[in-house]
C-alpha cells in the first residue's frame, strides 16, 4: 500500500500552538486549485493501472481539509470517478481533521470515499490548541466535542493523538484517564511534540526530552497493563506490546525504516515531498505532481539516501542495539533536524529504550518473557528499489499524522529478526555485526509456534506465505503445532523447524486471519492478510506452496478409466453452505455425455456421490489428490481445499462461489461464478463472527444460493476451459 | 431520541392529556396506586409504574390487594423495624415492588441488603453529598458479587448487567432523574427536567405542548451537553478513573471518596461479568 499525505489545503481554522503549518511560510496556493486536484487523480490512476497489485491510500490532511468545502469533496469524488474507473477499488481515503467543523453533510461525503474512520488531534489545556487567531481553546473544546459525539451517532470510528509536551508532564495519569474517558470507542496515541528550526525560540517552554517522555509513558503504563483489555487501543502500548510480546510487527512510519517506499507527499502547489514533516520543513522534495508520475518518484535517488541509513546505522549509532529491529534509528527528518544529515539515529530512540528497559520491560517482563528475542540484527542490505510488491505502509510520526496507517508489520529489516530465547543483557554491545548470530536450534531456540486454525485450503495459503517469507529470509523459522490435518501437507517445510508441542509460555502466532481488521474491505485477500500476519508487506505475490515431491499412487491411475479429456469434480466442503445441491452436479455431470469427457468425483468417505462420475471419494489423502491433480484437464470445484490446490498445480477450474467471495479467495486463471445473495446477509452467511453457523446447513432452502446456479451455464465455462 | 417518560401526579385531567405518553404516576398514599395506574391505562398511556412517596417507614405501609401487579416503586424514609413486617415478607414478595431508600442514612444501607436477602427489590438513592461511601461500596459488591440468591438493588444490578468497558452506562433513570428518560409535571402540568427542579419548582415549560421534539428542545439539549461541560472545563471528575460510571453525579461533594468507590465498582463489575451464571432469573420491572 502506498500512503499519499495529501494537503489539499494550508489554511486553518485553528491556531495550535505546535503545529509546523502556522509556522512557516505558506505555500502558493494555500488551496489546491481543482485543475491540480484533477491532475492529482490521474496521477493516482496512472500509478495504479502501472501496478495492478498495488493499493492506494490518501491521507486528507492539512491545513483543515474541511475547510475545503463540501463541493470540493464532491469535486474530488467526481474527478476520482472519472479519471480512476479501473482503479478506484485500489483507492482508500482517510482524513486528519481537527474535526471542529464536521457536520452530518461531512458525513455523508466521507461515506461516500468510504471513509470508515476518521483522524483527529486534541489537547484540552488551555492555549495549546484553539480556534481562530486568539487560539480559543473553550470555543473549540466545544465543537470537537460535539464533533466526536456526532462522529459516533453517524457510526465513524475515530483515534486522537495526543502531543505530549512540558505542559503534560506533570500529571500524565490525568491525561490518560481524560482521554479514556473521552474516547470510550476511540483510540488515542501519545506522540512527543517535536520542534525544528525557528520552534525553539516561538515554542521552546513546551520542549521535553526523550527521558521526559518516557517518564511520562512510564507512569502510565502499568495502569494501562494492567487492565489493557478494558481500554480502547492506546499507543504506543499497544503497538509495543503487539511488537514485543505477540511477535506481530506494528511499526509506525518513524520506526519501520522503510518509509521511503511507501509515503509521498503531495501538498495544495503539487509540490511532492517525503512526507507532511518533510513538507513543513521543506526537506526531500521530489518535484510536483505536474512533471512526475507517482512511479518516478519512488524511483528518486533521495529515496535511497534514506534507505541507505538501514545499511549505515547498525554498524555506527545503532551498533548493537538489540532494538534495532523495532526502531531503524527512528525518523530521519529527526536525525536531520538534529545533525543536518539522515544518517544518525533519531534522539527519540532513546526514548523507546528508556521507555521499554525502565517500564515496558520490568512490567511484564517477568511474566511474559517480554523482548528477550530481540538481539543484534546483521545489518539489512539496501533495499532494491521499490516494487510492486515493496511498497509499504506506515504513517506518520508527530501530531500531523494520521492514525488510520498508524500500524503495519514491518518486513525489509526484519527478515533477519530471529525469535531466540537467547538472553542478552540489556544494553549489551556486539561487535561482530557483519557474521550473523547463528542459534543453536536444538539447544536454545524455541521459535514462534504457528497455531493452525481453518481448513486445507488455508494450510495451502500458510505454506505458500511460509515459503515466501523463507525465501526472503532463510533463518526465519517457526515452529507448528502438531494438528493431524496439517502435518502430513507442512512436514519438510524450509521455514517449519518443528512440529510438534509447544512448552508452556511459548509464543504463538494463530492464522486466523479473517479476525483481522482489514478482513472483509473491498480489495483485502484473505492471501495478503495471512502474509501481513508473517510480517510480510502486501500486495505480495500470491504462490502456494506444499513441500516436498509430488508422487502419484500407480494403482489409483490405473484404475480410473481415463478419457480423451477428463476433469475432477469436487463438490464437499466443511461447510455445506458452500456446496452446490447434489442434484445440479448430477445435472452438470449427465452434460458432457457423448463427448469422451471423463469425470471424476475425489473428496471425503462421507461427501455425497455424483451418480455419473467416477468416484475416488475417501481413497485420496490430501497430498495424493494434490499430486494427481495436473492429470486432468480441468477441475470443477466450490470453495475449498481443491480450488487452492487446483491453483497451486496450475490447473484451469471453474469455481462455485456463493456465500463466500472469489474476490476474497479466489485465483485470476480460474473462470467464477458468483452466485447472487438473495437472502438477508448480502455479505455472505460465513464469516467472522458466524463461526457457528459454518457446519450448519442453509436455513434457506431451495434459495440457497448454491441453488442458483445453471448447470448448463456452468459446463459452457468448462468447455471453455477444455478449447483453451 | 423518543419522548421521554411522563411522571405525573395523579390527577385524572392530566392524565388523561398524556395518551399515547409512557407514564410514572407519582402518590402519596399506597391506597390510592391501583385507582391511579387504572387512570393512567384507560387514558391510553403506558404505565412505567406507579411512584409512592410516603413519610411513613416500609413497616409501617400497607400495600392494598388491588395494587398485586402494578409496577410499584416505593420511596420510603426508612424500612422501619423489621420485625413489624418479617411476618409479611412473603405477602409483599408477591407485588411487582421495588423498594427505594436513601444511602445519606447508613440504617437504611444495611435495610436495602437485609431486604435483598429476603427477596425484596431495592434501590439505593445515592444523593449527592451523600457521606457512607465505604458503606455503600459493600451494599454494592454484595449485590454484585454475592453468590447466595437475593433480590436485586439498583442501580447495581443494572450497572453489573450492562457494564461496557468502551461505553459510559448513565442510570440516573432509575431516580427518574434524566430528561431522556422523564420529565416531571406538577398539578399544573407544568414540566421540570428533574424531581429536584421540580422540588425547587425550576420548570422548563408550562406544559408538554411547548415540547414538541425533546431532541432539539433548548433546556434538555443544554442538560444534555452539561457533560461536555467536564471536559471543556478540564473538570477533575473529567480526569477520574471512576468517571465512566459516575459522570460526574457527584462532582459538588468530589473527594477521594467517591472516586475510590466508583473505581471499585468498575472493578466489582468486571468481577460479576466474569462470575454471572445467567439462568433465567425472574425480571421485575425497571424504569
Amino acid at each position: 500500500m502506498a500512503t499519499v499525505i495529501f494537503k489539499p489545503t494550508e489554511a486553518c481554522n485553528a491556531r495550535c500552538i505546535y503545529c509546523d503549518v502556522v509556522h512557516k511560510k505558506p505555500r502558493s496556493p494555500a488551496t489546491m486549485p481543482l485543475r491540480t486536484l484533477e491532475l492529482f487523480f490521474e496521477r493516482v490512476n496512472e500509478f495504479l493501472a502501472e501496478k495492478p497489485l498495488e493499493h492506494m491510500e490518501i491521507v486528507w490532511h492539512g491545513g483543515e481539509p474541511l475547510l475545503l468545502g463540501r463541493d470540493y469533496f464532491m469535486k474530488a469524488i467526481h474527478f476520482q470517478r472519472t479519471h480512476c474507473a479501473g482503479t478506484s477499488d485500489r483507492i482508500h481515503h482517510n482524513i486528519q481533521s481537527n474535526l471542529t467543523l464536521f457536520s452530518k453533510e461531512y458525513a455523508d461525503i466521507f461515506r461516500s470515499l468510504g471513509v470508515r474512520s476518521l483522524g483527529t488531534s486534541y489537547d484540552p489545556m488551555p492555549g495549546v490548541r484553539g480556534l481562530g487567531s486568539k487560539r480559543d481553546t473553550n470555543a473549540y473544546n466545544r465543537k470537537f466535542l460535539d464533533a466526536i459525539a456526532l462522529a459516533e451517532e453517524e457510526g465513524f470510528n475515530w483515534g486522537l493523538i495526543y502531543v505530549v509536551t512540558k505542559l503534560s508532564l506533570p500529571r500524565p495519569l490525568e491525561i490518560f484517564h481524560f482521554l479514556s474517558n473521552l474516547s470510550r470507542k476511540g483510540a488515542f496515541t501519545f506522540n512527543p511534540v517535536l520542534l525544528y528550526g525557528n520552534d525553539e525560540r516561538k515554542i521552546g517552554h513546551l520542549r521535553i526530552t526523550p527521558e521526559e517522555y518516557a517518564s511520562f509513558l512510564g507512569e502510565i503504563f502499568p495502569v494501562w497493563w494492567r487492565d489493557r483489555e478494558y481500554f480502547c487501543q492506546i499507543d504506543p502500548f499497544h503497538t509495543l506490546t503487539q511488537t514485543l510480546l505477540d511477535d506481530r510487527r506494528a511499526l509506525m512510519c518513524a520506526d519501520s525504516g522503510t518509509c521511503a517506499r511507501s509515503h509521498l507527499n503531495v501538498s495544495s502547489d503539487g509540490g511532492i515531498s517525503q512526507c507532511g514533516r518533510a513538507a513543513d520543513w521543506g526537506l526531500l522534495d521530489y518535484g510536483s505532481i505536474f512533471d512526475k508520475s507517482f512511479s518516478r518518484v519512488f524511483a528518486d535517488p533521495q529515496k535511497e539516501l534514506l534507505l541507505e541509513r538501514n545499511t549505515i546505522l547498525p554498524q555506527t549509532d545503532c551498533s548493537g542495539c538489540r532494538f534495532w529491529d523495532i526502531c531503524h534509528g527512528g525518523c530521519p527528518l529527526d536525525s536531520w533536524s538534529a545533525t543536518g544529515s539522515f544518517f544518525h539515529k533519531s534522539e527519540w530512540c532513546l526514548a523507546k529504550k528508556s521507555f521499554i528497559e525502565k517500564y515496558f520491560e520490568p512490567t511484564v517482563g517477568a511474566a511474559a518473557g517480554a523482548t528477550e528475542h530481540l538481539q543484534t540484527q546483521q545489518p539489512c542490505a539496501p533495499v532494491d528499489k521499490h516494487s510492486d510488491t515493496e511498497l509499504l505502509r506506515s504513517a506518520e510520526h508527530s501530531d500531523t499524522a494520521s492514525l488510520h496507517d498508524a500500524r503495519h508489520p514491518d518486513t525489509a529489516c526484519l527478515q533477519g529478526a530471529k525469535q531466540s530465547d537467547t538472553v542478552r543483557p540489556h544494553g549489551a554491545k556486539h561487535s561482530d555485526t557483519a557474521r550473523p548470530h547463528v542459534p543453536d536450534h536444538r539447544e536454545s531456540v524455541d521459535y514462534t509456534w504457528i497455531n493452525p486454525i481453518g481448513g486445507l485450503g488455508d494450510t495451502l495459503m500458510i505454506s505458500g506465505v511460509l515459503k515466501l517469507v523463507s525465501e526472503k529470509d532463510p533463518s526465519r523459522k517457526f515452529n507448528l503445532v502438531a494438528r493431524t490435518k496439517y502435518g502430513p501437507l507442512l512436514e519438510g517445510h524450509p521455514a517449519i523447524e518443528r512440529i510438534g508441542h509447544p512448552r508452556p509460555g511459548a509464543r504463538f502466532l494463530s492464522t486466523n486471519y479473517w479476525d483481522e481488521e482489514d478482513y472483509g474491505r473491498p480489495g483485502s485477500r484473505a492471501f495478503q492478510l495471512l502474509a501481513r500476519m508473517f510480517g510480510l508487506e502486501p500486495p505480495i505475490e500470491e504462490r502456494l506452496y506444499v513441500p516436498g515431491e509430488f508422487s502419484v499412487d500407480p494403482v489409483l491411475l490405473r484404475a480410473i478409466p481415463w478419457k480423451r479429456r477428463n476433469i475432477l469434480f469436487c463438490q464437499g466442503s466443511d461447510s455445506p453452505r458452500k456446496q452446490m445441491p447434489i442434484e445440479k452436479w448430477e445435472k452438470l455431470a449427465g452434460l458432457p455425455a457423448g463427448r469422451k469427457i471423463g469425470i471424476v468425483q475425489a473428496g471425503n468417505r462421507n461427501d455425497v456421490y455424483i451418480r455419473g462420475t467416477y468416484s475416488l471419494l475417501g481413497l485420496t489423502s490430501p497430498r495424493h489428490l494434490i499430486s494427481m491433480l495436473d492429470r486432468f484437464d480441468a477441475v470443477v470445484t466450490g470453495d475449498n481445499f481443491i480450488m487452492h490446490a487446483a491453483h497451486l498445480r496450475g490447473v484451469p477450474a471453474v469455481v462455485l462461489w456463493g456465500p463466500t467471495d472469489h474476490r476474497v479467495y479466489g485465483y485470476s486463471g480460474h473462470i467464477h461464478h458468483q452466485a447472487e445473495i438473495k437472502c438477508g446477509q448480502p455479505g455472505g452467511c460465513i464469516g467472522p463472527g458466524a463461526g457457528d453457523v459454518y457446519r450448519t446447513r442453509c436455513p434457506e432452502g431451495v434459495a440457497h444460493c448454491m441453488n442458483t446456479f445453471d448447470p448448463e451455464i456452468i459446463f459452457n465455462s468448462i468447455a471453455d476451459l477444455l478449447k483453451r | 431520541m423518543n419522548f421521554p417518560g411522563i411522571v405525573s401526579p395523579y390527577n385524572e385531567d392530566l392524565l388523561r392529556g398524556l395518551s399515547g405518553h409512557s407514564v410514572a404516576v407519582r402518590v402519596q398514599d399506597p391506597a390510592d396506586a391501583a385507582a391511579a395506574a387504572a387512570c393512567a391505562r384507560q387514558s391510553g398511556s403506558r404505565l412505567v409504574c406507579v411512584l409512592i412517596e410516603s413519610d411513613s417507614p416500609l413497616s409501617e405501609i400497607e400495600l392494598p390487594e388491588d395494587s398485586r401487579g402494578i409496577p410499584l416503586a416505593l420511596a420510603v424514609p426508612s424500612a422501619g423495624r423489621f420485625r413489624s413486617f418479617a411476618g409479611r415478607l412473603k405477602h409483599l414478595r408477591q407485588f411487582n415492588l421495588r423498594v427505594y431508600l436513601s444511602c445519606s442514612r447508613p440504617e437504611n444501607i444495611l435495610s436495602l441488603r437485609i431486604l435483598s436477602s429476603v427477596g425484596i427489590h431495592g434501590c439505593a438513592v445515592i444523593e449527592r453529598g451523600v457521606k457512607h461511601w465505604e458503606e455503600i461500596a459493600d451494599l454494592m459488591t454484595y449485590a454484585m458479587l454475592e453468590r447466595a440468591h437475593h433480590a436485586s438493588i439498583e442501580p447495581f444490578t443494572f450497572i453489573a448487567d450492562n457494564y461496557d468497558p468502551f461505553s459510559h452506562i448513565d442510570w440516573a433513570f432509575f431516580y427518574f432523574d434524566d430528561p431522556k428518560s422523564f420529565l416531571h409535571l406538577d398539578i399544573e402540568g407544568r414540566v421540570a427536567l428533574s424531581r429536584e427542579d421540580l422540588a425547587k419548582e425550576r420548570f422548563v415549560a408550562r406544559n408538554l405542548c411547548e415540547i414538541a421534539d425533546p431532541d432539539q428542545f433548548p433546556p434538555i439539549q443544554e442538560w444534555l451537553r452539561r457533560r461536555r461541560e467536564y471536559f471543556v472545563g478540564l473538570h477533575p471528575c473529567a480526569s477520574c478513573a471512576g468517571w465512566k460510571l459516575c459522570l460526574g453525579k457527584y462532582e459538588t461533594s468530589r473527594g477521594p471518596e467517591c472516586s475510590a468507590f466508583f473505581i471499585e465498582m468498575i472493578e466489582v463489575a468486571r468481577r460479576f461479568k466474569a462470575l454471572r451464571a445467567r439462568n433465567g432469573e425472574a425480571q421485575i420491572w425497571q424504569p
